[in-house]
């Protein structure tokens, strides 16, 4: 009688899939290769969004007024990942949202004043790694 | 009328001229498959040249491939037995296309092989080969090399390939081929 080996297939699923950010992300995101911060205010609630939405997630309206937020913010929460960044939710200001990036030292904590350090606008793609990384304001 | 839904629609120029900003990602999905405990031991079989079947006893029915359950009486089944790998044509066509659905000029011809020593007869699926396909207009039928028309109930008998090429993969047998000399 034969062997019991189990016997198995490799295989492999290729996928390769392109994002587009919507319009209102990319404003976001072209907002970022200019070295600026791009939000969307619901005219409904309020409520000013970073990154730019194009749709209230809490009226559900549709939003068409975006702002130019500016450089300016307060650490809510910071941490560090098993690999070694510190990583923090940061409020711009005049937002009501908070956005995730990495902040440059250990000193950085919650309640601290940051700005975004751009790369140089020769490096920069249109993409949340345009920026650095957040640090303090001095 | 076409439907139009609100949006932005967007070319694969539009991606190559950088109007607009995307992300490009594609994420590692390799896989393994594992056959399970009957199939492995039917792949094993067919790298010995062996077409291995089941018995259920509850049944009494052969079965080949082999399965670890019954799917007639849901029985846990054990009883593996070798078969010879000699059958008859179940059914068969003759296909112009290949796996991926291209027009092909050389046809195959997809068989179901019934197993000897099957109750009630049972097998799989392989390719039939040493066969002539002939066209008479819009019929086409299939002859053994000895000139006999090939039908359902037809003997055959499954080509393997050589030892040091086996791989435990149902590609192990090439083909399965007429029996020379043998009747129904």
């Amino acid at each position: 009688m034969s062997g019991d080996d189990p016997v198995f297939v490799d295989g492999e699923i290729r996928l390769t899939f392109r994002y587009t950010h919507g319009i209102a992300g990319e404003r976001f995101a072209l907002g970022l290769k200019n070295g600026k911060f791009i939000g969307s205010r619901c005219s409904a609630c309020g409520r000013v969004f970073l990154p730019a939405k194009q749709f209230c997630e809490v009226c559900f309206k549709e939003i068409n007024e975006f702002v130019d937020i500016p450089n300016r913010g307060t650490v809510y929460a910071r941490t560090s990942t098993p690999g070694g960044d510190l990583i923090a939710a940061i409020e711009m200001e005049g937002t009501d949202t908070l956005i995730y990036h990495r902040v440059k030292s250990e000193e950085i904590d919650t309640g601290s004043c940051v700005k975004a350090v751009f790369k140089p606008p020769k490096e920069r793609k249109g993409s949340i790694t345009d920026i650095e990384y957040f640090d303090l304001i001095k | 009328m076409e439907k139009t839904f609100r949006g932005t629609y967007l070319s694969s120029e539009d991606f190559k001229s950088g109007k607009v900003l995307f992300e490009e990602n594609s994420p590692d999905m390799r896989y393994r498959w594992s056959a399970g405990i009957a199939i492995s031991r039917f792949l094993n079989g067919l790298k010995e040249g062996k077409i291995i079947g089941i018995h259920c006893r509850v049944c009494d029915r052969i079965v080949t491939p082999p399965r670890a359950f019954c799917e007639v009486c849901m029985s846990p089944i054990h009883d593996y037995v070798e078969l010879k790998p000699v059958g008859t044509v179940n059914t068969f066509t003759v296909c112009y296309i290949d796996r991926d659905a291209n027009r092909i000029t050389e046809p195959t011809i997809p068989v179901v092989v019934n197993i000897e020593g099957t109750r009630p007869p049972a097998g799989f699926l392989h390719l039939l080969g040493e066969v002539d396909v002939v066209k008479k207009g819009r019929e086409v039928k299939v002859f053994a090399r000895d000139g006999s028309e090939i039908t359902m109930g037809t003997p055959i008998e499954a080509v393997f390939r050589p030892e040091k090429e086996r791989k435990g993969d149902i590609t192990d047998i090439l083909y399965f081929r007429p029996r020379k000399g043998v009747r129904r």
